[in-house]
């Protein structure tokens, strides 16, 4: 299901949902699903997506 | 050298000549300028001197150019060789590398090396299918595996680009892990511009490491770029527990890290994979330098 261009659509996706712009993401990977971490300056932690193998998209952490 | 006495004693002393003329913690042991090297074309496995080293292509028949040429080291990839990639297990992007114990004489876990290079990156895209083709080139820390089974022990810092994007990204990622999806983690940076040009990776002891990126495309002093910048750590054959791997996991022992001085290599790559479909663009990667410090004692 995963490979390079699924998850640069993925995190086309998420970019979309967060609304503004981010500009270093993290990829990893929970069970099937992959784990998106957009990080500020100093990496902080400025918003975290879950996407399943069907591409649906959720927010977590808030 | 000889300075007066800050205590004014009137006597002069003599101090060594590092403490007052290189404050540098870092000291260079390797420097390759790739375009005054001799020109030579890469055979695969077939190791080629340069200022005294062994360097090795892989994953040759996987490029369309491996080369020392006046314009530095080349590795170009067309749309007739088959698709590469740095993911997991799977290493078939063509390499040129070097056992780092051959650069760094009496390398070992105590030593905290790293690498650079300067580097240019050209794509020449096809219209058709670009969201599915991506391209990268940069710098790798690996034990030697090549090839569509390679073990999966490597970490890289370097430039990514999706061909249906005018972004340009560092990148960094790890080989192996043996969860599920093991292969996934990475870590990209818009870097807000063009490809990166410099990039550097510090090989601390054992399996961690740091990278930094820049579109500045110079030789920089190590630890001084702030882009780019991601820390990991590659290991695969230990426990959580310290120790020395293959089952022993008693403090005090000699680590035996999946990668250590004996078997680490460092090198320069590109890949141009395509996930699906027709592939019809390329991709040139030429490294203008590669450097090579160890931090001072």
């Amino acid at each position: 299901m995963w490979n390079q261009t699924t998850i640069m659509a993925a995190i086309d996706s998420a970019k979309d949902d967060y609304g503004s712009p981010v500009t270093t993401v993290e990829v990893s990977f929970a069970g099937d699903d992959l784990r998106l971490a957009f990080k500020g300056d100093g990496g902080s932690l400025l918003a975290a997506y879950s996407v399943d193998t069907d591409g649906e998209l959720t927010r977590v952490g808030d | 050298m000889a300075r007066n006495s800050p205590g004014g004693d009137g006597v002069t002393r003599g101090f060594p000549a590092d403490l007052v003329s290189d404050a540098s913690p870092w000291g260079d042991v390797g420097k390759w300028d790739w375009t005054n090297e001799g020109t030579h074309t890469f055979s695969d496995g077939v190791a080629q001197a340069f200022q005294g080293i062994n360097w090795t292509s892989r994953n040759t028949a996987l490029a369309d150019s491996l080369q020392v040429k006046a314009s530095g080291l080349e590795i170009g990839i067309t749309a007739s060789e088959s698709s590469s990639q740095y993911y997991w297990t799977t290493q078939t992007g063509p390499i040129v590398f070097a056992s780092l114990s051959d650069i760094v004489s009496g390398y070992s876990l105590k030593d905290t090396i790293v690498i650079q290079c300067v580097m240019d990156s050209d794509v020449t895209i096809q219209s058709g299918n670009e969201s599915n083709q991506h391209v990268y080139g940069g710098l790798i820390v690996f034990d030697g595996g090549y090839g569509g089974s390679g073990g999966g022990n490597w970490y890289q810092a370097n430039w990514y680009r999706q061909l249906s994007s005018s972004t340009n990204y560092y990148h960094a990622r790890y080989g192996g892990g043996t969860v599920s999806g093991g292969g996934v983690p990475y870590v990209i940076g818009d870097t807000g511009g063009g490809a990166p040009a410099f990039i550097e990776m510090t090989i601390y002891p054992a399996t961690g490491w740091a990278s930094a990126m820049s579109p500045n495309a110079s030789i920089q002093d190590p630890h001084s770029v702030s882009t780019g910048v991601y820390y990991g750590n590659m290991e695969t054959a230990l426990p959580k527990d310290i120790g020395s791997g293959g089952g022993n996991t008693s403090p005090g022992t000699n680590p035996d890290f999946t990668l250590r001085p004996s078997n680490i290599k460092v090198g320069m790559w590109a890949a141009y994979y395509t996930a699906t479909g027709v592939r019809g663009s390329e991709v040139t990667v030429t490294f203008k330098k590669f450097r090579v410090l160890k931090r001072k004692a």
